[in-house]
């Protein structure tokens, strides 16, 4: 369905509201909040759909596995005062009580922007029946802070970029695109060694924009990226055959083999084998798919999940280590 | 080098953020790293500007659910959608450099909300609801000539919908 995996993570959008008769979270009590949860959980939850998570009833080990895998803001975790209802298939997810009352968001892999829209709009729909939500003519949704004010919309796409990065282009057009009003981040290792290559653009603004051109627009924008990165990719390859299959190969047999391995480490080898597949250097149906869901149970929090939580920093490199290898088993 | 955070731990990670063409780079320690990952600006930056003429100002105005403009200063975000109103003044030009000078929401409204309207009017298109209507199809139709580059139509439904949107704010 998606052929975009190669080169887009994930598309995140998310929808704060807020409640018209209630302060915000920074200026609630923590019963108050209680509260609020209940409320919401009773309006959206009668079917069970979705699983309530108490932040403070959640030892910290796991708040940190959902903020790794992007169903829980790690301001939410850390504040430990709100709650989060998710879906059975982890792609929704509604935060209450971090900074505003209520951050619904989706998250779908690839390039879906439009489907994760609608997805919340959903939501959104089913709870706007149940509650009054904070809504002025002028200023759109009211939010905690001015900066999500109107839409109260931030939609995301996930980006790896590992050519681009290679050839050293993606300060460039990363500063273009800042001048459309979508904001770049990306995260870089110490010094010149980059590891992952993974960027995320989204809205800037969101007051004074319709939804559907926010999402639309960084589509495009995801669109051309996608182009950009996919034709380095191959002329990259095309000119340093030799250094590229050295590259992808030793990530590789580092992945199949390794009895120890970081977070970094892991990261940078998937994102080498990640560029492989894309080149068609590595055979296997879902290689991408499989990779990308790689990225994510390399994470700390998530290997310590799987592998018990009282690991030693070299407890969690080894067992990363085990994963790997039994993920890429007959794959690849 | 230190984490410019927390200034003990050495910095493993290095952060870079475009936003309007601006680099803005920061050296942390992965600890410190994990809260600023990924999260947006501070509205602090935006804020900056407003201090010192905040600061002449002895009598704070206070809203209903206890936050001041000073307290909005300080956390960057206000104490309730009451806030809006109660330092509407103040609060016009942040929203403006926060959200690039746009000031008039065109998105979606709450269905209640739109029921509300209706039900007062009595018909089920009120003029204010053609309007917008009209406005938002524009908007569609003015993106989709941008994008397709015909930049002469893209100007002739820039210009009727300015001559709507002065019309509605009479
Ligand atoms: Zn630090
Ligand atoms: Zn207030």
């Amino acid at each position: 369905m998606n052929d975009m995996l190669d080169v887009v993570l994930t598309s995140r959008v998310r929808l704060a509201r807020n409640l018209q008769d209630l302060p915000f979270p920074g200026n609630m009590a923590q019963a108050e909040i209680a509260e609020l949860v209940q409320r919401v959980n009773k309006a959206i939850n009668t079917n069970n759909s979705f699983l309530l998570l108490c932040m403070q009833e959640l030892p910290e080990a796991e708040r940190h596995l959902l903020v790794e895998r992007h169903l829980v803001s790690p301001d939410l975790a850390g504040c430990a005062k709100g709650a989060a209802l998710i879906n059975k298939d982890e792609s929704i997810s509604i935060l209450i009580g971090e900074e505003d009352h209520l951050r619904i968001q989706c998250l779908l892999p690839g390039l879906q922007l439009e489907q994760a829209d609608s997805l919340c709009a959903s939501i959104d729909d089913m709870l706007c029946k149940k509650m009054q939500f904070a809504f002025e003519s002028e200023l759109g949704y009211l939010t905690a802070c001015p900066t999500n004010l109107g839409t109260g919309m931030r939609a995301s796409v996930m980006l790896h970029l590992p050519a681009l990065s290679l050839a050293g282009q993606t300060e460039g057009l990363l500063a273009a695109i800042s001048k459309l009003g979508y904001a770049v981040r990306g995260l870089y290792g110490e010094g010149s060694g980059t590891h992952g290559h993974i960027f995320q653009v989204s809205n800037q603004m969101t007051l004074g924009v319709l939804e559907e051109d926010i999402i639309s627009n960084l589509n495009t924008i995801a669109l051309r990226i996608i182009e950009r990165e996919r034709s380095i990719r191959s002329s990259l390859y095309k000119t340093n055959k030799l250094e590229i299959e050295d590259i992808v190969y030793r990530s590789k047999g580092v992945l199949q083999y390794a009895r120890k391995l970081n977070a970094k480490e892991a990261m940078q080898h998937i994102s080498n084998l990640k560029l492989g597949a894309g080149l068609g250097l590595t055979s296997g149906l879902d290689t991408q798919k499989l990779l990308n869901r790689l990225l994510t149970d390399v994470q700390c929090a998530s290997i310590r999940k799987r592998s018990g939580l009282e690991l030693s920093e070299a407890q969690c490199d080894e067992a990363r280590a085990n994963i790997v290898r039994e993920a890429l088993k007959g794959t690849i | 080098m230190l984490c410019e955070n927390c200034k003990r731990r050495e910095a493993s990670v290095h952060s870079v953020t475009i936003i309007n063409g601006v680099k803005k780079e920061h050296y942390l320690c992965a600890e410190c790293a994990k809260g600023v990952q990924f999260s947006l600006p501070s509205l602090m930056d935006i804020l900056s500007g407003f201090h010192i003429e905040e600061e002449e100002k002895t009598l704070e105005q206070q809203c209903s659910c206890g936050c001041s403009y000073s307290i909005f200063q300080k956390t960057g975000l206000l104490g309730c959608p009451a806030c809006y109103r109660t330092f509407a003044q103040r609060l016009t030009p942040v929203i403006k450099r926060a959200q690039s000078g746009k000031m008039h929401h065109v998105g979606r409204i709450p269905d209640s909300i739109q029921k509300d309207v209706s039900e007062v009017l009595r018909t089920p298109e009120s003029q204010a609801q053609i309007e917008q209507d009209e406005g938002k199809r524009l908007r569609l139709e003015l993106h989709k000539a941008i994008e397709e580059e015909r930049y002469e139509r893209a100007a002739e439904l820039r210009d009727r919908l300015r001559a709507l949107e002065g019309e509605s704010n009479i």
